[in-house]
């Protein structure tokens, strides 16, 4: 209860102003790209889906991880590491998901708009055994993306997490990373989307991905050391 | 009876310079000691090394009978430290900050609040950003208090204020002769 009590209480110091102004941005960006992909199909999804793992990336590195007053309390790494882990993947989550709300919320308004509905895209299913080609609705293409993108771009946050404390080479070598994770996540989700047991596994990936990175970010936290430059 | 701070041979190296040569030391309750070092920062990393914030290189640092290097929330808990630099921030944040520390610590914010509001009187004549600091280390029942580039005639201030507590303060050589770390040794450091 106090490891969770103390976990909330860092979370919650984080969100501090700027955190905040960050989180509104991205949401605004998101639901601007959301409605645009409404009028012309990829015009925003292929922007957000550049865009969601570098701001999920930059979400990890905008924790105060260097404050002294996290160092003087007593706690252990792995509780601040899921302190900031909370922190940063809230603001990752923000742009794919406000790009979703925005998006599905302006197809219901467009609901006739024919240019959305006629695009006529279909895919054919990867497991050609089963029967007829699978036709996906643009709807659930964009959901599905978007789904997609969000755990991209929190992994891409976690793994971001580690760079905080890193200096010059081995910090930038971390944030080429941590776009990497996002995007591999994000590929092996896509790659097996039309196989619900392997996109269990592609997802199951990801999480684990993910927790490597807080685990490994919770480590660096308890052996490192607030020295004075 | 267990000493509340047993440094021994602990020493610092970084990038292969060796910022803090060796020292030792035991502290009981109500003892003082203080550690000068040629540089301030030196003299925050010693602090900080003493306080469990920062690991030593080589030796052990025991708080209590808890060994910073294996479980240093534990050792954490019983040392109140106070930063060279004052509490930054208005009255608000400053009420922000104990309600964070009720939370983290897991103590009840009233009890909190009732013993930084003490500190914070008892020390009144000191700038308000430097009490506000020594209030927040201060406000937890604590057995340790360590200094950070401990500031003049702030030791026996905080000795009138927790005499069952012991303190240990690091300052620099080099620092203002306007501010001389004026602290008793209490006991020797080596």
């Amino acid at each position: 209860m106090n490891a969770l009590r103390a976990t909330f209480a860092i979370a919650r110091r984080e969100m501090r102003p700027y955190w905040l102004y960050s989180v509104g941005a991205r949401i605004l960006l998101g639901a601007a790209l959301g409605t645009l992909d409404t009028f012309r199909f990829g015009q925003g999804l292929i922007v957000m889906m550049i865009l969601a793992v570098p701001l999920g990336v930059v979400a990890g590195l905008e924790p105060r991880i260097r404050d002294l007053t996290y160092f003087i309390a007593p706690l252990y790494g792995r509780q601040l590491a899921r302190a900031y882990a909370v922190t940063a993947a809230t603001a990752a989550f923000a742009l794919p998901c406000a790009f979703l709300v925005a998006n599905i919320l302006s197809v219901r308004v467009l609901a006739d708009s024919a240019i959305y509905h006629d695009i006529g895209f279909s895919w054919t299913s990867i497991d050609q055994s089963r029967g007829a080609p699978l036709q996906v609705p643009t709807e659930w293409l964009v959901a599905g993306v978007a789904l997609a993108m969000t755990v991209a771009s929190v992994i891409a946050s976690l793994v971001g997490l580690s760079a905080t404390l890193r200096r010059g080479l081995a910090r930038t070598a971390y944030v080429a990373l941590a776009c990497l994770s996002g995007y591999f996540s994000f590929l092996i989700i896509a790659a097996t989307a039309f196989d619900v047991p392997f996109l269990l596994g592609a997802f199951a990936a990801a999480l684990l991905l993910g927790f490597l990175a807080l685990r490994a970010f919770g480590e660096t936290l308890a052996r490192y050391d607030p020295v004075p430059y | 009876m267990t000493p509340i701070l047993r440094v021994s041979d602990a020493h610092f190296v970084r990038d292969g310079v060796e910022l803090i040569a060796p020292f030792s030391l035991t502290l009981e309750d109500g003892q003082r000691a203080a550690l000068t070092q040629p540089t301030p920062n030196a003299a925050k990393i010693a602090a900080r090394i003493a306080a469990a914030i920062v690991k030593p290189t080589c030796g052990s640092v025991f708080i209590s009978d808890f060994d910073t290097r294996l479980q240093p929330p534990q050792a954490k808990r019983l040392v109140g430290f106070v930063p060279a630099d004052g509490f930054e921030g208005s009255t608000r944040t400053f009420a922000r900050e104990l309600k964070f520390r009720a939370q983290v610590w897991n103590l009840e914010l009233a009890t909190l609040e009732r013993s930084a509001a003490d500190v914070l009187a008892a020390l009144e004549d000191l700038k308000l950003e430097y009490a506000r600091t020594v209030a927040l280390a201060l406000a937890p029942d604590v057995h340790l208090i360590v200094l950070e580039c401990a500031r003049y005639g702030v030791v026996e201030r905080i000795a009138t204020l927790r005499p069952n507590a012991a303190i240990f303060a690091s300052s620099a050589t080099n620092a203002p002769t306007t501010h001389p770390p004026v602290i008793e040794f209490a006991v020797t450091v080596t």
